[in-house]
């Protein structure tokens, strides 16, 4: 498989951890829930704007406007970007991963969905949106809508429901963040029993997110000679490498915000020292383009991608290979596992 | 008297963990002799079906057509269970495309329904239909398809780089007898008539010579690559089974966990259950021609099973058992051990109602139509259950100490 998110599994297994004396947990969790409090307040306020301008643009839907909804969408999907490939928290408590957006989308299911909703002489509202299939629910089908349908009356049909969806989803993960997850994982890291766990499982979200990334680098990269440009995240608007580029500064600001501390308590401070060069080369040799389409299609291009991959596979063999081992976590099963 | 002694003895034997220790490397054995039974039987099968596929072309029928469909469904009873052995051992899983991969774009084999057909966005072969091609034009590259031979149809797969390219195979197979399902989520499977395959006149949908050459050439090839299979796994060779079996038991002990975990998560209820599920689409069931996705689920369920309690109930009902994963954890830890049996025996029981509800009319396609909420449900609480499944055998395996599961990093582990 190698296809997203499932539903709350334990990733990870703490045997190891659990012996050892874990007086941080109230620490890291404080700081997990400050990073995803700002976080998600920011996909509720980017995604907030997103359907209130839609709703404004559709009153008197002209070509003009597009741009504007396509600055808003991006913004949207930049406020997302943190929050992929998460296996714990409110994404899988409230099971609104896929909702938000679905990917990969390998045989167009996007396309084909939001095809058949047009062709639909049903009254759509965020309610009816949110029962149908997950390939019409979120940042994907209002892409394809923004970026390659003309803003007219029956685009409007659909990103009317579709973003008040996405924004009522991004309303509930920030409510979660307020409330009822960071009250409720405030308490485990205070519990002497689950505090370890949930250590783990903050340190283990590195890794995770990690994977989900690798596979928007990976899958377009396709084998040898045939890249696959259309199983890029992103391709309609062309700002795929973008979004990857967000995803690794998100992971960085995660690694020195979360899990570094952590390393240090652990005197592991060569191999933070590692991790944060990794990050520091991948960055700084990052390509100025967005089109991670547009890069797969030329030799110069693809040379870069190549350049870039030595240094995300050493980001990778740092925060999958190395650290598990040195923590003592142990490397369970993720939604990924399949083929 | 003595007869009944010796099976007390004998039931004691199978019941107290503590009166004969399990050991490691023979739950690998035990392994390795059922993965071998597995192949055998896949093999003894797709034998069956090569016969009905003879007999399909030498005479097409309805009823040589239905022969043939209900040998392909017996095929894949055996075949389903061995897919617990891919994730972990690579001699399988580098070998399994051309067997078994999916989903695929069955334009590239022959014709299908344009208004319908839905294929990966931008894969060049998508519509080759190699069937009517005696040439055919990727990008650059340009292949002489005149003569359909197994190797030719090997060399096509995964053409153009696109995983989705399946020239061979059970689903290739599935196609060629079933054709495209073009009832969405509604009851009924693909229709392809007997016709496709009669030579000259009466022939339709046009190049019946060709069709028929490339239904035996898959068939042919499904029978070579099964027997290496089954090869490599016969006890007493120099072969892969020989090589797993020398190395330290763990690692055996990992390769069958990490088969279990990865096939129920990841695989099942990933790929085949849920994005199917949540994204309303029957292109994304497994076996979406024949209709037949409820026993292909239900068998990889069994294939967990079997790894779990180191049994297989084989083609010709005869049993295989020993020494089990499932003994073992009991004999360090009898609840995690208890937990686990009831999490794999609560996930088959579900999946089981899948079949069930088939048998009743609901296939799984129409299961999980958006407006089918008490399908959905059915659908979701197999999900459930294989990933509470997965939870346990991750416990398992801390029990018997194997911390890193993956065996492609296992080396990293110290």
């Amino acid at each position: 498989m190698k296809r997203i998110v499932l539903l709350p599994l334990l990733g990870v297994s703490f045997t190891a951890l659990a012996s050892e004396a874990a007086p941080d947990a109230s620490q890291i969790s404080q700081r997990l829930i400050t990073l995803k409090q700002q976080q998600s307040q920011q996909l509720a306020q980017t995604s907030r704007t997103l359907a209130q301008l839609t709703q404004q643009v559709c009153q008197a839907p002209k070509p003009a406007s597009s741009k504007k909804l396509q600055h808003a969408w991006l913004q949207t999907m930049t406020a997302w970007v943190p929050f992929q490939g998460e296996k714990q928290g409110p994404i899988q408590q409230l099971d609104v991963a896929w909702s938000m957006q679905f990917w990969p989308d390998k045989k167009n299911l996007t396309g084909r969905k939001v095809q058949s909703l047009q062709q639909a002489d049903i009254a759509l509202t965020p309610e009816i949106i949110a029962q149908r299939s997950v390939a019409v629910r979120g940042l994907g089908a209002l892409e394809l809508l923004i970026y390659e349908a003309p803003l007219d009356a029956s685009s409007c049909r659909l990103l009317q429901p579709i973003s008040s969806l996405v924004a009522e989803n991004a309303a509930k993960i920030q409510h979660q963040w307020q409330h009822d997850y960071q009250q409720a994982l405030t308490v485990r890291a205070k519990d002497p029993q689950a505090a370890p766990m949930v250590t783990g499982q903050t340190v283990a979200e590195l890794s995770h997110q990690l994977s989900f990334i690798n596979k928007k680098f990976f899958m377009p990269l396709g084998k040898g000679k045939y890249p696959k440009p259309y199983q890029a995240e992103s391709w309609r608007s062309e700002t795929s490498l973008l979004q990857l580029k967000t995803s690794f500064s998100a992971l960085q600001l995660y690694f020195n915000t979360i899990v570094k501390p952590f390393l240090l308590s652990k005197d592991q401070a060569p191999l933070v020292a590692d991790i944060e060069q990794a990050f520091v080369n991948l960055l700084q040799n990052w390509p100025p383009q967005t089109s991670l389409k547009a890069m797969l299609g030329d030799d110069k291009g693809l040379a870069q991608l190549y350049r870039l991959r030595i240094d995300i596979d050493q980001l990778s063999y740092l925060i999958q290979d190395v650290m598990p081992v040195q923590l003592k976590i142990v490397v369970g099963f993720n939604a990924t596992d399949g083929d | 008297m003595k007869k009944t002694i010796i099976a007390m003895l004998t039931a004691s034997a199978f019941t107290s963990s503590a009166a004969w220790a399990v050991e490691s490397k023979d739950v690998v054995s035990n392994y390795a002799d059922i993965v071998h039974a597995v192949y055998e039987d896949a093999e003894t099968t797709a034998k069956a079906l090569d016969s009905a596929i003879d007999a399909l072309i030498k005479t097409p029928s309805a009823e040589t057509l239905a022969a043939a469909k209900k040998a392909w469904l017996a095929a894949r009873v055996p075949y389903q269970q061995s897919e617990v052995f891919r994730f972990g051992n690579s001699i399988v899983d580098d070998w399994e495309g051309q067997l078994n991969a999916w989903p695929l774009d069955e334009g590239l084999i022959d014709y299908v329904d344009s208004k319908s057909y839905q294929h990966e966005l931008g894969n060049p072969g998508a519509t080759a239909n190699i069937i009517s091609s005696a040439s055919i034009q990727v990008g650059n590259d340009k292949i002489d398809a005149s003569k359909i031979a197994p190797e030719l149809l090997a060399e096509l797969n995964e053409l153009g780089g696109s995983e989705a390219n399946v020239a061979t195979g059970y689903h290739a197979i599935e196609f060629l007898l079933w054709g495209q399902d073009l009832n969405g989520t509604n009851a009924g499977a693909g229709a392809r008539a007997y016709t496709d395959y009669l030579q000259g006149k009466g022939c339709t949908n046009d190049n019946c010579d060709r069709r028929a050459e490339y239904l035996k050439s898959t068939s042919t090839l499904l029978l070579t690559d099964l027997a290496e299979m089954k090869q490599e796994w016969s006890a007493g060779q120099d072969n892969y089974r020989a090589e797993l079996t020398a190395k330290p038991a763990k690692d055996g002990l990992r390769i069958m966990l990490f088969g279990m975990g990865s096939l129920s998560l990841g695989e099942l209820a990933g790929e085949r259950m849920k994005v199917a599920l949540e994204a309303n689409s029957p292109e994304d069931e497994h076996d979406c021609f024949s209709d037949n996705t409820h026993n292909s689920h239900f068998y990889n369920q069994q294939g967990i099973n079997n790894v779990w309690f180191g049994q297989y109930t084989r083609v010709d009902g005869s049993k295989v058992s020993g020494a089990s994963l499932e003994e073992l954890v009991a004999s360090k830890d009898k609840a995690a051990a208890e937990k686990a049996s009831k999490a794999v025996s609560a996930a088959t029981e579900q999946v089981k109602t899948l079949v069930v509800s088939a048998e009743n009319g609901q296939a799984f396609d129409q299961l999980i139509a958006p407006d089918n909420a008490k399908g959905n449900a059915l659908v979701n609480e197999s999900i459930v259950a294989l990933v509470k499944q997965t939870g346990e055998i991750e416990k398992a395996s801390n029990v018997l100490g194997i911390y890193n599961l993956n065996p492609d990093t296992a080396d990293h582990e110290f």
